[in-house]
């Protein structure tokens, strides 16, 4: 069991995108990895955020959550504002995502099944707690150019983090432009 | 025609005369049964204010329900002792059980945040309260509910000597139902659409309406009387006071039933003092009191039948009617006794006709001019004013018939006798006047224009700040619980801030996009959500409220100010003083319990109309609020903090509400009072016959009137629904004397036509009468200042005041004038 574990682990990093059918076991892993970083008392905020983002990295396709953040408002700005825009935003998500860690209390995690929905694949985890349980869905897409599947929004609780940047965005841009969005974007990294 | 009536009907047949005259009086008597009482916020509004259909809506868009709350100040001064907890534990627990209350909010089941900070996942697991924490630090809790955003100087009182307990009551669905129907309907009415078939229905709902209302408003009476038992129970543990909507409302019913019944009795126990005094003859004292009597119990039977509402600004109608039926009367009676001395051997049947028909013009005018008086009320925009217009001018009709058909046919039942004339022998009031008219001519005059000018210099300074506090006394449960209430929980008023985002996108049809486009794949899934309520939390929206909220709390006359942001600062300092970003909050909005959104969400969001409320109290008493320059600054500032054209804010609740009552008062004191001077000048050409003579009589009605202004500006007594109708009416009342005057200064005129002499004759008759009904209004508008409101206290002095001024015009200014351009053709 160890030995497996420790191959796996080995094999994890050195992992990118998934195939549909690695998706569940691989994640499972991820996940699993993610918490013993979570548990791990001698290691600050930022340092466990960091180490999961390695973690995690592969498996999210910033350019399309990019994209999908900003909606229809990604085809009317130059090729040179989307990758500011994809920049800004990966280290903004970054770091939200570290700030979200603080919700985790020493739950422990179960993975559920792999939902297909459309042409979209879910999987569904758990995080159970003492009282309650808190569900988080992993949503991928498949990626035509390379055949392989990126995650491009997590649902926390039912909450869609792309959908939030989203409606946010977009009541920014009725009367901002997309480059005052960009700014706001780093001095909001820069706190 | 007249003269007929009375030879050939009353005077043969006066037994069946009263018979009928009393049967219809008991037929009207059976419906003075049904008056009824409003003492509702609603009758101090406007019925056709968009401000108050708004008002309705929002509340109903807000679920705002009543609340009563209780002041609570213990004793030993430690809200927290476990003594006061346990007070406020059964006080809680006893009002609980009584079957209005909904549910109750103290400081001992609302949330705990910070005693200590927990973390935000935490929270949602779990919330504390005093009540369901053993080991609760009290320490941090006193320091919570001193700083934290949602307590402070609300549910505590900064110096924590007092809290609030607060009572919320069942919603009282089908009131609202009703009131909707109503209102529905009326503003169908106004717009002249109405189908005969909704007409119907409009007057089965009003009626509907009003039935439930009493039933509701019996309830509530006793729901807050057993409260008070309650309370009482409680009385050595601290000071407890009750304050509230309902609550004032249910006190001002009582102070306007006790109203009516002290000034009802306690006037009818003066005049028979006043009669005696001046007739010594028990006839003129009974016959006074009967036809008295009559006439009111015949105009509260028209009212019940009518369905007019007394509210607080009638409540003092009795009064008003028993004084002009009396000075009706007391012309009739001077007459008759005028008569019977001059003409001692004539029939008795002449006498009476004699009296009746010399005095039929002159009081026939003066009723009509009263009339006038009360009749303008009705172009003011305040409808409780224009309903006293109505009663009034009701009123008075009734009692001029009663009058002129009990009067002779009483008389003529009973025989001749000679009038004792001490009272007028020992009067020297009437020659002291005769001689200043006669050598102090001047005088008069500069006196009137000293008058002018005190008046035009006060009415320059009139205010129409009223708060609400100060319409009662200061040893009365309102005064104390809303001055409790307003200086140290927080201010009173309310005032809603509603801002429409206008961010919500209609469902519209998703471009169709060329299918090897990746986002367009993407896009349908994303469109489906993003309306949904968890996401309706934005940066955005969140940064507005908290921008309005900041703005509203550095305005030093707002007390409280609670929204969204409220919540939003607390989620801060449980984040770890970071603010709360939207996924943040779209989390929690989805873990929230129910009990708890509708605590702090409810009230203040409404996601389905993208809607945010800010509601904040306005601290009533504070000498310094002008109301409507503070709702014009916050109009103007908003705009500027908003900053964002496709936001739209709407100011709302009472305080708005009440704004405009105010407002409408300056126009309606011109407006009213400009129709009874036109409306008199012209009945005055009609009836003299002369412009010359109608100017001066107009002139000697508007110098005494003036004074009103003067007092009411120098003393900074506010114009209020009350006071505005004092102009109006004194005039209305006053200008009786200046028609019976000058009618009688005519007759004298024609015997020898000089003017001097004429005036003394004018003076040794009429002019009795005329201090007689003025010294018996005069103490009629003097019993006011036993009411418990301080605004019908201020209308009985100050129409006390005018009455007197008006007296002494039409006996010195009014004959100096007449003196002066002899307007009588020789």
């Amino acid at each position: 069991m160890l030995k497996k574990f420790i191959t796996i682990l080995l094999l994890t990093t050195s992992l990118f995108a998934m195939q549909k059918e690695d998706i569940k076991e691989n994640m499972s892993k991820n996940i699993y990895n993610v918490l013993e970083i979570l548990k791990n008392k001698s290691l600050s905020k930022e340092q466990k955020g960091k180490e999961i983002i390695k973690i995690m990295d592969t498996s999210f396709d910033y350019q399309i959550m990019s994209m999908l953040a900003l909606g229809s408002n990604w085809k009317s700005i130059s090729n040179e504002q989307k990758s500011n825009f994809s920049k800004a935003f990966e280290i903004r998500l970054k770091d939200s995502y570290i700030d979200k860690l603080e919700l985790y209390t020493n739950q422990k995690m179960q993975i559920n099944e792999l939902e297909e929905i459309k042409n979209r694949l879910v999987l569904k985890t758990l995080l159970v707690g003492e009282k309650e349980n808190f569900p988080i869905d992993y949503k991928f897409y498949k990626n035509n150019k390379n055949n392989q599947w990126f995650i491009y929004d997590v649902n926390i609780l039912g909450v869609s983090i792309i959908q939030t940047y989203r409606t946010q965005f977009e009541q920014y841009l009725k009367d901002k432009s997309i480059e005052s969005l960009i700014e706001y974007l780093k001095t909001k990294n820069e706190v | 025609m007249i003269k007929k009536f009375y030879t050939n009907i009353l005077f043969k047949n006066p037994k069946k005369i009263l018979f009928l005259v009393f049967l219809s009086i008991a037929f009207l008597g059976f419906y003075a049964t049904k008056l009824e009482i409003d003492a509702s916020a609603e009758t101090l509004l406007l019925d056709d204010d968009k401000d108050l259909a708004f008002a309705r809506e929002v509340s109903k868009n807000y679920k705002s329900e009543d609340i009563l709350v209780i002041t609570f100040t213990p004793k030993d001064k430690d809200l927290l002792s476990n003594n006061n907890l346990k007070t406020i534990k059964d006080l809680s627990e006893d009002i609980l059980k009584l079957n209005k209350t909904q549910s109750i909010i103290s400081i001992l089941n609302v949330p705990l945040f910070q005693s200590p900070t927990a973390q935000l996942q935490k929270l949602v697991e779990e919330v504390k309260t005093l009540e369901n924490s053993k080991d609760i630090n009290k320490a941090l809790v006193k320091n919570e509910f001193l700083t934290s955003a949602i307590y402070k100087n609300s549910l505590v009182s900064n110096d924590f000597e007092t809290t609030a307990i607060i009572i919320n009551l069942k919603r009282n669905e089908q009131f609202f139902t009703l009131v909707e129907k109503r209102n529905d309907l009326l503003s169908k009415k106004r717009e002249k659409n109405i189908s005969k078939d909704e007409l119907k229905e409009l007057e089965k709902v009003t009626l509907e309406f009003k039935e439930y209302r009493d039933k509701q408003r019996i309830l509530e009476h006793n729901y807050i009387k057993n409260i008070r038992v309650i309370l009482k129970k409680y009385k050595n543990e601290g000071v407890l006071f009750l304050g509230g909507v309902n609550m004032i409302a249910t006190d001002i019913i009582s102070f306007v039933k006790s109203d009516l019944v002290i000034y009802g009795s306690t006037l009818i126990l003066l005049l028979i003092g006043i009669l005696w005094v001046i007739f010594r003859q028990i006839r003129w004292v009974a016959l006074s009191v009967l036809i008295c009597s009559l006439s009111v119990i015949a105009t509260s039977g028209m009212l019940g039948f009518f369905n007019w509402e007394v509210t607080v600004i009638s409540s003092n109608f009795i009064s008003l009617q028993l004084i002009i039926t009396i000075s009706i009367i007391l012309h009739l009676i001077v007459r008759y006794r005028e008569l019977t001395i001059t003409y001692k051997n004539s029939s008795h049947s002449k006498i009476i006709l004699n009296t009746m028909l010399s005095k039929l013009n002159p009081s026939f005018f003066a009723i009509i001019t009263t009339i006038a008086g009360f009749g303008s009320l009705l172009l003011s925009n305040i409808q409780p004013v224009i309903n006293l217009g109505w009663m009034m001018s009701t009123g008075i009709a009734i009692s001029l018939i009663i009058a002129f058909i009990v009067f002779p046919t009483i008389l003529i039942l009973l025989n001749k006798v000679l009038p004792y004339k001490t009272f007028e022998n020992n009067l020297h009031f009437i020659d002291y006047a005769i001689k200043i008219v006669t050598s102090k001519g001047n005088t008069i005059l500069i006196g009137s224009i000293i008058l002018i000018a005190f008046a035009l210099t006060g009415a320059s300074k009139l205010l129409v700040e009223n708060s609400f506090i100060s319409y009662f006394k200061k040893d009365t449960e309102i005064y104390k619980s809303m001055k409790v209430i307003d200086q140290k929980l927080g201010g009173t008023t309310p005032l809603d801030i509603i801002i429409n985002f206008n961010e919500t996108k209609k469902e519209e049809n998703s471009k169709k996009t060329s299918s090897d486009d990746i986002l367009a794949s993407f896009e349908d899934e994303f469109n489906q959500t993003e309306n949904n309520e968890q996401y309706w939390f934005t940066e955005h929206r969140m940064n507005m409220i908290i921008k309005v909220h900041d703005y509203l709390e550095s305005i030093p006359q707002v007390g409280k100010v609670q929204s969204l942001a409220t919540m939003l600062k607390v989620g801060k300092i449980l984040n770890n003083n970071e603010e709360l970003d939207s996924f943040k909050l779209a989390l929690l909005y989805n873990k929230l319990p129910n009990e708890y959104k509708a605590i702090v969400l409810d009230p203040y969001i409404n996601i389905q109309k993208d809607q945010a409320r800010i509601t904040l109290r306005i601290i009533d008493s504070d000498d310094n609020l002008r109301r409507d320059e503070l709702l014009k600054k916050i109009n103007y500032d908003l705009k500027n903090v908003i900053n964002d054209n496709s936001v739209e804010y709407r100011l709302s609740n009472l305080m708005v509400l009440y704004n405009n009552m105010l407002q409408s008062l300056f126009d309606s004191q011109v407006k009213t009072l400009g129709f009874v001077i036109l409306t008199l000048f012209i009945m005055f050409i009609i009836l003299f016959r002369s412009l010359m003579l109608a100017t001066i009589a107009i002139l000697a009605n508007i110098v005494p009137i003036s004074i009103i202004f003067g007092i009411m500006g120098w003393l900074e007594i506010p114009l209020d629904i009350m006071t505005i109708t004092i102009a109006a009416i004194s005039i209305g009342i006053g200008v009786d004397d200046t028609i019976h005057y000058i009618h009688r200064f005519k007759t004298e005129f024609k015997k020898d036509h000089n003017y001097i002499e004429a005036m003394k004759r004018s003076h040794k008759t009429i002019g009795f009468a005329m201090v007689y009904t003025s010294v018996a209004v005069m103490v009629g508008f003097s019993i006011l200042v036993l009411s418990n409101l301080i605004p019908t206290i201020y209308f009985g002095l100050l129409t006390v005041i005018v009455m007197a001024t008006i007296l002494l015009s039409a006996i010195l200014l009014l004959p100096r004038l007449i003196i002066l351009f002899e307007p009588f053709s020789k």
